[in-house]
């Protein structure tokens, strides 16, 4: 099991954060599209960050299970347009990269 | 006396807050009032910007003074110690607390905002056993935090004794939520400060800060409410190390 899990890290995290992207967009659109675009904006926000985390280092993982949670997301917006999703996901992580690339955002880090 | 003029002028020199920290700080607060603020925009289901407005900016007063009380004493403990401690604000947890708030309609509060990093001063850490940064006195400074939200929290279930304000009450539920939150194990919150630096003053925090925030909920004094979860928390202390700590140790 241990074992498994080092070796497929990336694809367990893949299939996990998409069921947790399919249940927030779920939660998320029973409100209104508006919270699913803005909840998946948000999201956006945390994946640039985790990017710039990675920067100079291991990234390919990090956008497979990226785009997990965006198959999640979008499989689970039954309500508002798919599309839309899509251009604020990537807004979202470049808004989120941005700030601290820039240094507005200087956090702590483990 | 003499070590408390060599606190009063390292808190005289040291004190004060770096442009970074007032940054992060100034962020972390508009998140957290944004967070505990969500769900008050207006009447029921009616929109109101001016309502929300207004309830924003209370709960900008009640975040930004909580904030300021917990880490001022971190902060005076980690000086009194020969340590300068720095506030860093934790990005992810802001962003998942936003979402929360966005998913529950603001009915649960994700309260997430930051750790801290200490930094060894050396020439004020002569004399002292071990004299560089450790985890128990690191430990001891981020227990700090928790314990004096929860005083905070007490202080202000007394004054609704006598001002009994939504504001008050507001100000009661956001120091236990925030003393709660603070004292969970989770890196870079205070109770994974305290985890780290020793699992025995974990026990007792994490018993009495539980204790006191069950206790200042109900209807108790605030008097008894206190002496009673420091005494849940040596009780529960005792517990731990008699069923736990004692037997971890017992073979090597």
């Amino acid at each position: 099991m241990v074992d498994f899990f080092f070796k497929n890290w990336a694809e367990f995290f893949f299939f996990v954060i998409m069921v947790i992207g399919f249940i927030f967009a779920l939660w998320a659109t029973s409100f209104s599209a508006v919270i699913s675009y803005i909840v998946v904006f948000l999201s956006g926000m945390i994946g640039g960050k985790l990017l710039y985390d990675r920067k100079k280092k291991l990234t390919f993982p990090y956008y497979i299970i990226l785009i997990g949670f965006l198959i999640g997301y979008m499989a689970g917006t039954y309500y508002g347009s798919r599309k839309v999703v899509i251009i604020l996901f990537v807004l979202g992580i470049l808004f989120g990269y941005h700030l601290c690339n820039k240094g507005y955002i200087r956090d702590i880090s483990f | 006396m003499g070590e408390i003029v060599d606190l009063t002028d390292k808190i005289k020199r040291y004190f004060r807050f770096t442009p970074l920290e007032i940054r992060s700080l100034i962020i972390a607060v508009l998140v957290i009032a944004f967070i505990i603020s969500f769900k008050e925009w207006g009447y029921g289901d009616v929109f109101s910007f001016r309502i929300g407005l207004f309830n924003f900016f209370n709960a900008i007063l009640i975040v930004a003074l909580s904030f300021l009380v917990h880490l001022s004493i971190q902060r005076i403990w980690s000086l009194g110690t020969g340590y300068r401690l720095e506030w860093k604000m934790w990005s992810y947890g802001l962003l998942f607390g936003l979402i929360i708030a966005f998913l529950t309609n603001g009915y649960v509060w994700l309260i997430l905002p930051g750790g801290l990093v200490v930094h060894h001063m050396a020439g004020h850490r002569l004399g002292w056993f071990r004299y560089d940064i450790n985890y128990w006195a690191v430990g001891l400074i981020a227990a700090t935090g928790p314990f004096a939200t929860i005083l905070l929290a007490a202080l202000f279930k007394a004054l609704s004794a006598v001002v009994a304000t939504s504001l008050v009450e507001k100000a009661i539920a956001f120091n236990i939520a925030y003393a709660v939150y603070s004292i969970l194990p989770i890196p870079p919150l205070d109770g994974s400060r305290t985890f780290y630096g020793s699992r025995m003053l974990y026990a007792f925090a994490v018993a009495g800060v539980a204790a006191a925030a069950i206790l200042l909920s109900s209807n108790l004094s605030v008097g008894v409410a206190l002496i009673a979860s420091f005494f849940i928390g040596v009780v529960l202390w005792i517990l731990y190390y008699i069923f736990f700590e004692n037997r971890a140790w017992r073979y090597p």
